[in-house]
């Protein structure tokens, strides 16, 4: 029985020239025969893990086992043996390749993957019909509601039965009609040998999970009033990449903002004197620190729940701030 | 579902065949379009070919239908055909004294123009009725009095037809096959007479001395040409023509790569999420390779066999007679495919370069 088991994983890559880290430190275990659920916004890293267990990415640190099998670190024909065998991918615009039928689509991957006609034919024809679309099997992808699309999509992904099922926001591009066949399927496919892992934002998935992984866990309101935090000169109030629920407003001295540069070291963006304030959008959209704010001088900064800072800034600030941009 | 190697190569090949030919099917009017195009590419190539063959195939049926073993011009002169020199009977004689001559005629020979049934460039050759040089006709007879001319069937005129020439009306009374010289003048046979009135205002001078026989040396104030010297003598002034139409056919074969290459690189490009998508999946791109290579064969041979017909429905359309060698036609398909899978290199390199991250997102 092949558990997926991610440990301490890390994913960094440079975007405009600075570092940007979606996945810092991860760790989690999905058992077999199990459906693990990615669960989280848009840009909060699912995307970025799926392609790590898909061995599209290589992450920066950290290790992704399959079984005894080390999917992090493999190269060249290894890697190629592991995406035709050991992973299949549901993507979530369905990705058929247009100039084949339904049928030929899920031959594809095993003719690649060097099963001869015959075999990778009745294999794809057994597949088209656990997904109810054998009246469709000559049918292009152009013929097929979206619904139809994504179970062949499905198909396709089993062509070699894997023992790792990806599947990225399969219901994005579906009405409520064809969620529920997917759905299903999805489920069902979670079966003894086989994990099943979905990255989605859509929380009706949610019963349907054995396994929950919050990409980007929401924060309870802390109770109390607001945090009063007293910095040396130097000190760091919070790191890039971490995550915060407080908006802070500088109270006494001046507060550096900086960000990781790709090739190392850091660039400073601005410097917060008394009276401003920082560090909203974290707490706003659920999202780690795209900064670190460290004390340019001994300083004192006071640090408010979004709901205290709405309520000290008035109704529409918040608003205003999303809109234009944070300062 | 373990796979021997012998079975993997198999449906590897199994697919390329998949992903090229539905794909091929898929965007079938493109891929006509672009065939019937690099065809016509092909077709004009292949009648470059055969234009400078007939350039270069020319001067030797010319020289092999005059018939002689060696010729004697001026000292000094380049040739026959490209330099006028003026020799008298006299030394006819002399050539014919040589040692290893069995004969020799005088030959007057002159580009000029005739009058009628249109103005027409055309070869004059006078030659003696009897001597060396006597046209081998293929229709009618040879020259055998003043007023009488034998013609290259290039002019059109058949046996019992006429023309006029200067101020004179010379009556066709035989035909020889399509001979030419100087890219399509066709030759036109006369009596030597008429040559010299035309010529020399009718004092017995000649241009040339033609034998039969090998003769080893030329009596002094004369040059000894052997065949060959003739034939670079006719070819020298068409060097710049062949040497255009060579940049012309190399340039057509650009076209042709670059419409192939077009095409698959476009392809390439609308297919880029599906090359993610293949890679992703654990296609190799090595196979990747081989499924775009495989649209540029096909479309490169289908191309070249189209255009060879092609060529065959142009060539007759052209003035001057287009003879495409055999074996050129027959290694226009390897030149084609040489040509396709350059031009697919851009395509290939896009479809290598493809990151299957691609696959992901909306």
């Amino acid at each position: 029985m092949a558990d997926l088991s991610i440990r301490d994983l890390t994913v960094e890559y440079s975007s405009g020239g600075y570092a940007v880290r979606p996945i810092d430190g991860l760790n989690h275990e999905v058992k077999s025969g199990s459906l693990g659920l990615l669960l989280g916004p848009s840009g909060c890293g699912k995307s970025t893990l799926l392609s790590c267990l898909a061995g599209i990415l290589t992450p920066t640190s950290g290790e992704i086992w399959l079984g005894d099998d080390r999917i992090s670190g493999l190269e060249g024909k290894e890697l190629t043996d592991y995406r035709r065998w050991k992973v299949g991918i549901v993507f979530q615009a369905f990705n058929l390749v247009p100039s084949l039928t339904a049928l030929e689509n899920v031959m594809a991957p095993m003719r690649a993957a060097g099963i001869g006609g015959r075999e990778a034919k009745a294999r794809a024809a057994e597949l088209i019909e656990r997904v109810n679309l054998t009246q469709r099997a000559k049918h292009h992808p152009g013929d097929m509601s979206g619904g139809q699309q994504q179970r062949v999509a499905i198909a396709r992904a089993l062509a070699c039965d894997p023992p790792l099922l990806l599947a990225d926001e399969p219901t994005a591009h579906l009405d409520y009609v064809q969620v529920e066949s997917v759905l299903e399927l999805l489920r069902e496919l979670a079966e003894p040998g086989r994990i099943v892992v979905v990255a989605t934002h859509d929380e009706r998935m949610l019963p349907l999970a054995d396994h929950v992984l919050e990409m980007a866990p929401k924060f309870a309101d802390p109770a109390g009033g607001p945090e009063r935090v007293e910095l040396a000169a130097g000190e760091t109030l919070f790191e890039q990449g971490s995550r915060g629920n407080r908006i802070y407003e500088v109270e006494v001295g001046s507060i550096g903002i900086y960000r990781a540069l790709a090739g190392g070291g850091e660039e400073q963006l601005a410097v917060i004197p008394t009276g401003g304030h920082f560090g909203e959008m974290g707490p706003l959209f659920s999202l780690p620190r795209s900064a670190t704010a460290r004390a340019v001088e001994a300083s004192v900064v006071v640090g408010y729940t979004v709901r205290q800072f709405g309520e000290r800034m008035g109704a529409t600030y918040l608003k205003e701030l999303v809109d234009d941009g944070p300062t | 579902m373990a796979v021997d190697a012998s079975s993997a190569k198999k449906a590897s090949w199994g697919f390329l065949w998949l992903a090229s030919m539905r794909d091929l099917q898929w965007r079938r009017r493109r891929f006509f379009l672009a065939m019937l195009g690099t065809a016509l590419v092909f077709a004009l190539a292949l009648v470059g070919s055969g234009l400078k063959e007939s350039f270069t195939a020319e001067p030797r049926d010319a020289i092999d239908e005059i018939g002689a073993d060696a010729w004697f011009v001026r000292a000094g002169a380049q040739g026959p055909f490209t330099t006028i020199s003026q020799l008298d009977d006299s030394q006819v004689e002399s050539v014919a004294a040589l040692d290893g001559v069995n004969r020799a005629s005088p030959l007057v020979n002159i580009q000029d123009t005739i009058q009628s049934p249109d103005d027409t460039d055309i070869y004059l050759l006078g030659i003696e009725p009897d001597g060396v040089g006597a046209p081998r006709v293929d229709k009618g007879r040879s020259v055998e009095v003043s007023g009488e001319a034998v013609v290259s069937s290039l002019l059109g005129l058949d046996a019992g037809e006429t023309f006029q020439y200067r101020d004179r009306e010379f009556n066709v009374v035989g035909e020889i096959g399509a001979t030419s010289v100087f890219a399509g003048k066709p030759l036109v046979y006369v009596h030597i007479d008429d040559a010299r009135q035309i010529v020399f205002q009718g004092v017995p001078l000649t241009t040339a001395v033609i034998v039969s026989g090998v003769p080893e040396s030329a009596p002094e104030g004369l040059r000894l040409m052997t065949n060959d010297d003739v034939e670079d003598d006719l070819l020298r002034p068409l060097k710049d023509p062949i040497g255009s139409i060579d940049m012309f056919r190399y340039l057509l074969w650009v076209v042709a790569a670059a419409i192939i290459g077009l095409v698959l690189y476009l392809s390439a490009l609308e297919r880029q999420r599906d090359f993610a998508v293949f890679k992703a999946t654990g296609t190799s791109t090595a196979s990747l390779v081989g499924a775009l290579g495989l649209q540029a064969l096909i479309l490169s041979i289908a191309s070249a066999i189209v255009g060879i017909f092609f060529s065959t429905l142009l060539a007759p359309a052209f003035p001057m007679r287009v003879t495409i060698p055999t074996g050129v036609a027959l290694t226009t398909p390897v030149i084609a495919v040489i040509v396709g899978l350059i031009g697919s290199l851009a395509g290939l390199r896009r479809a290598v370069s493809v990151d299957p991250a691609l696959a992901f997102g909306s």
